[in-house]
């Protein structure tokens, strides 16, 4: 307990529109996580390939620009980086539903995002409701 | 944290989180800009009858910086140190974004751009942009390659890679009160 005290889950965020981004990162560190911001998939590949950024999940919108779509990097995550838990969030209807089957956990995240929403799917994803 | 020369992406991140505002939820772009407005009014900020953000002397809020960097583990590496240093970061990953953050009235107190960015528009380009929108907003320039002689409307600008302390002092001194006072007045002569 102590050690997630002085050592917050890192939450990455993958977003493309930035006020969305900084909307629901903003809220998420005021939670206490600690948030990297990524506005496409190649800066989440980049962050997570880097050893020394510690990402415990990642908060992925469905639509998110990059080289590789949403659903591609959540493949390339399942396989380099096996212990990050993944959710996907979509605000088109068929986007969401795809997303809802290849998150990790229970339903599909709607965007716009419920803040609320958000933290409790992260907290039930990570196991725990600290940060 | 060991804190080594900034700007490239062997630096070193730190963790932990201080500085962040309470805020309440929103979930669409309209709650954002009325939040932000909010929080403007209730942390200190002040709206002057043009729509210009008062920044420095005065400011009752955590002091806010935008981080305009395209490479994300640099900028990554630049704004955790800045979090724990207690200031409120707003990260841009290119200057379209950090003209969208700005322009929804969000407080800014300081802004840290890189040059080189992909996009319409380079550091130079956005400094001259920020200071068309706020024209009191200090503005610190990182590059790698941009000659001094290059003209910008920056305040400061600083080599890449750098030392965090250099940043630091920087900021420190840009937002200093007396200074503030003293570039009122020579804006004003």
């Amino acid at each position: 307990m102590a050690e997630q005290a002085t050592n917050p889950r890192c939450i990455l965020v993958v977003d493309g529109d930035v006020l969305v981004r900084h909307a629901i990162a903003d809220y998420l560190r005021t939670c206490g996580y600690v948030v990297v911001e990524a506005s496409s998939t190649d800066e989440a590949v980049t962050v997570l390939s880097d050893e020394s950024v510690n990402v415990n999940a990642v908060l992925c919108d469905a639509d998110a620009p990059g080289s590789q779509n949403a659903f591609q990097f959540r493949a390339w995550a399942a396989d380099h980086r096996k212990h990050v838990r993944l959710a996907l969030a979509g605000n088109i209807k068929a986007a969401a539903r795809k997303a809802a089957e290849l998150c990790d956990d229970g339903p599909h995240l709607a965007r716009p995002y419920d803040p609320q929403a958000v933290i409790e799917y992260i907290r039930r994803l990570l196991g725990s409701a600290t940060p | 944290m060991e804190r080594g020369r900034f700007g490239t992406c062997e630096s070193g991140l730190a963790r932990g989180e201080k500085g962040s505002l309470p805020r309440v939820g929103f979930d669409t772009k309209l709650d954002l800009l009325t939040v932000c407005l909010v929080t403007m009014l209730i942390l200190g900020g002040e709206q002057m009858s043009d729509g210009e953000i008062v920044v420095g002397p005065g400011r009752a809020h955590a002091p806010v910086i935008l981080l305009v960097e395209d490479e994300v583990l640099i900028r990554l590496s630049l704004a955790e140190p800045l979090r724990d240093e207690g200031y409120v970061v707003l990260e841009a990953g290119n200057a379209s974004e950090a003209v969208a953050l700005v322009s929804t009235g969000h407080p800014v107190d300081l802004a840290i751009t890189d040059v080189r960015m992909p996009g319409e528009m380079d550091g130079v380009a956005l400094t001259a942009a920020l200071k068309d929108m706020l024209p009191a907003l200090p503005v610190i320039l990182i590059s790698a390659d941009m000659s001094p002689d290059r003209h910008h409307r920056g305040e400061a600008f600083v080599r890449k890679p750098f030392e965090l302390e250099e940043i630091f002092n920087l900021i420190g001194e840009l937002m200093d009160p007396e200074w503030q006072n003293k570039r009122q007045i020579r804006d004003a002569s």
